[in-house]
């Protein structure tokens, strides 16, 4: 009886020991808000979510997407109280030399095209009055903050299911073996390449803020 | 709570249209030193002489269909100017990885069997050609139940999942095994202990052949047929297994659709597997049965990605006269006992029977029913050496039954708890079952 309740000693410990290391990493980032048409709309850039190499790609003639996800929650709160969403898409005219932009967002679909590859990442990575939410979903007096996560080159879920679907077939067992057991291995051990569902990914957090009832403008109030 | 979507950006909306139009003059691969560049040229969704739009959506997709190849750690991709405006070079760079894979280990303890060891090994990129070549052995020693002896299992298998770079897959398998079959002699099935138990011999040979063709990416259909020759030593009445030779002919079909983005540490989608075998004396078959068996699996987020939620249902059944080997083994259905290690049984380890229902005393059935519940918990997610882990607790209960008893159906509780690691060096997992079933506690 010692060993059952040494692996059950051994598995207690795993299990307090898991919340230390568990947690998403939020970066503190100063975001400007304003009141544009009646709807609160958040300025911010996000640079850092190309390091040297994905700033390289952004030559390689291939498309690029940022996706960017904003939601507003209230100071406290667990649950977004509104959402919004910006697409980002990139490509390298190879012949032209030129670099097509193209933005989608609530107010619609804009192109640019850039010569500069600089000039192209700054204007994928900065969001400008993007519509955040309808100013009836954000009280005055009330306090919120906002919490932005930006990806590029996201994965779908069905993508990413059918590049690690290798995974589960290998060398055609499931398919043949009919008395296998029911709950697959207890090791198996292969060279693993990582597959993200993104190239890379921020998630950026504001600091709070509110509508006051007379001044127009929101203003930023630091943590 | 309400939540507002204002709008949501699809990334690709339109992309036919997006980018300049180009024609992929050629296809240069580098970096494969071992996968034939054929391979690589199969995959892709895009050929020399295609004209489309930059943003089309196979290029965007060739990235994912090579590394759905599971043969290269990374894949980059790029265009360079070709040889006059509007045509380009695709260039493909490759890393490869090792593509041999330890897929199962197999050993352990039990008060029956002193030690059983065994390995499975395949290379899932045999020679670079991307055919699957894969071999297994398993050895247990001598029983300590009464006419037992040593058994041994020695399987060979070559697939190719894609003939030609098509849907269509081949697959081939040998197996070559003696197992040591322990029966209970005792009135009672107390504890498992050796005593109580009896064993007798059957050896057999077994060549299957199967078809697959992938429906979608993510579901296929396959088809087999086994061929098995039995040859058993006084089996005792009632074992299923007829004495001498005799001959299991099988034909079976399954169908498998899996959407998990993550079959490691799934955190959602769902999985479908069904699978069904009939084997008739029409066509020489010594054995007349036919068998079923359907999973179902499905995860739920909750609260974000962190904690998931998932239910797994699991229903067979099993009519005619199935040879003892293709029934329901409780060791296979209870993680809390040691699963058959490429076919042999190791362990006369009963079933818990925690609800007093006499499911101690099933080992083989002919209907399993299969209910659980299972919640796990992220520990980390990294891009390094330990990927991710999840924790995982468990429980459900389960129902296995033979058609020969005039007993009530068994219900018994089934439960784990432990720990799963993605890792660049493969799978673990650390779990109460695995511990229990391996060793005579």
């Amino acid at each position: 009886m010692s060993l059952r309740v040494t692996i059950a000693a051994t598995m207690a410990v795993v299990v307090v020991a898991a919340p230390a290391l568990a947690g998403d990493k939020y970066i503190p980032k100063k975001m400007g808000f304003a009141e544009k048409d009646g709807f609160l709309v958040v300025t911010s850039s996000f640079t850092e979510l190309f390091d040297e190499r994905a700033y390289e790609g952004l030559s390689s003639g291939f498309e690029h997407n940022v996706v960017l996800r904003a939601y507003i929650y209230r100071d406290g709160g667990d649950m977004p109280v509104a959402s919004t969403a910006a697409t980002y898409r990139v490509i390298y005219d190879l012949w032209d030399e030129s670099y097509d932009v193209q933005l989608i967002d609530p107010r619609g679909v804009v192109n640019w095209r850039f010569s500069s590859r600089a000039d192209t990442l700054r204007a994928i990575t900065e969001a400008h009055e993007l519509p955040l939410a309808s100013l009836r979903m954000v009280p005055v007096g009330e306090v919120f903050y906002c919490k932005v996560v930006v990806e590029l080159n996201p994965v779908s879920d069905e993508a990413l299911a059918e590049m690690r679907r290798w995974l589960t077939r290998r060398a055609g067992a499931e398919r043949l073996a009919s008395n296998a057991s029911f709950f697959g291995t207890v090791v198996s051990v292969f060279v693993n390449p990582k597959l993200d569902q993104a190239d890379a990914a921020l998630t950026l957090t504001s600091q709070r803020f509110f509508r006051p009832k007379s001044a127009p403008v929101p203003k930023p109030k630091d943590h | 709570m309400a939540v507002a979507l204002v709008a949501a950006g699809a990334p690709g909306a339109g992309a036919e249209e997006f980018g300049p139009r180009i024609i992929i003059e050629k296809i240069e691969i580098t970096g494969n030193s071992s996968t034939a560049d054929r391979v690589i040229l199969r995959a892709l969704p895009v050929a020399a002489g295609d004209e489309l739009r930059g943003g089309d959506r196979r290029l965007r997709e060739a990235r994912y269909k090579l590394l759905a190849l599971g043969f290269f750690r990374d894949v980059g991709l790029s265009l360079a100017k070709g040889s006059q405006r509007g045509y380009v070079i695709l260039r493909v760079e490759v890393e490869e990885r090792g593509t041999i894979v330890l897929n199962n280990f197999y050993f352990g303890v039990s008060e029956a069997v002193p030690w059983w060891l065994g390995a499975e090994v395949s290379d899932a990129n045999f020679l670079g050609t991307g055919v699957q070549v894969g071999v297994g052995a398993v050895h247990a020693a001598d029983s300590e139940i009464y006419g037992g002896q040593d058994q041994w299992s020695y399987r060979a298998r070559i697939a190719n999942p894609a003939l030609f770079g098509s849907p269509l897959g081949v697959a081939a398998e040998l197996t070559m095994l003696r197992a040591s079959e322990p029966y209970l002699v005792a009135e009672a099935p107390g504890d498992g202990a050796p005593e109580d138990f009896q064993a007798f011999s059957y050896e057999r040979r077994t060549a299957r052949l199967g078809i697959s063709y992938d429906l979608t990416p993510l579901s296929s259909l396959g088809v087999s047929w086994r061929l098995d020759a039995v040859s058993a030593d006084a089996p005792p009445d009632g074992a299923r297994v007829l004495a001498g030779d005799s001959l299991v002919n099988g034909l079976s079909v399954a169908f498998e659709h899996d959407t998990r983005p993550d079959p490691i540490l799934p955190f959602t989608g769902s999985r479908l597997s069904i699978s069904a075998e009939v084997g008739a004396g029409v066509w020489a078959s010594d054995y007349d049965f036919g068998s079923a068996l359907a999973r179902y699996e499905r995860w739920w987020p909750v609260l974000g990605q962190e904690h998931v939620v998932s239910l797994h249902l699991t229903g067979g059944v099993i009519l005619g006269d199935a040879p003892l080997f293709d029934r329901f083994y409780v060791g296979d259905i209870n993680r809390l006992l040691a699963p058959r290690a490429q076919g042999l049984v190791v362990s006369t380890q009963p079933a818990p029977d925690f609800l007093g229902t006499g499911a101690d005393e099933v080992t083989y059935g002919d209907t399993v029913g299969l209910l659980e519940v299972e919640y796990t918990y992220l520990l980390f997610r990294r891009r390094q050496w330990v990927y991710g882990g999840r924790l995982y607790v468990g429980a459900g209960l389960v129902t296995l039954v033979a058609h020969d008893s005039a007993d009530d159906p068994p219900l018994d509780v089934v439960m784990d708890a432990g720990i799963r690691l993605d890792t660049e060096f493969g799978i673990f997992e650390l779990t109460l079952g695995n511990g229990l079933g391996r060793m005579p506690l």
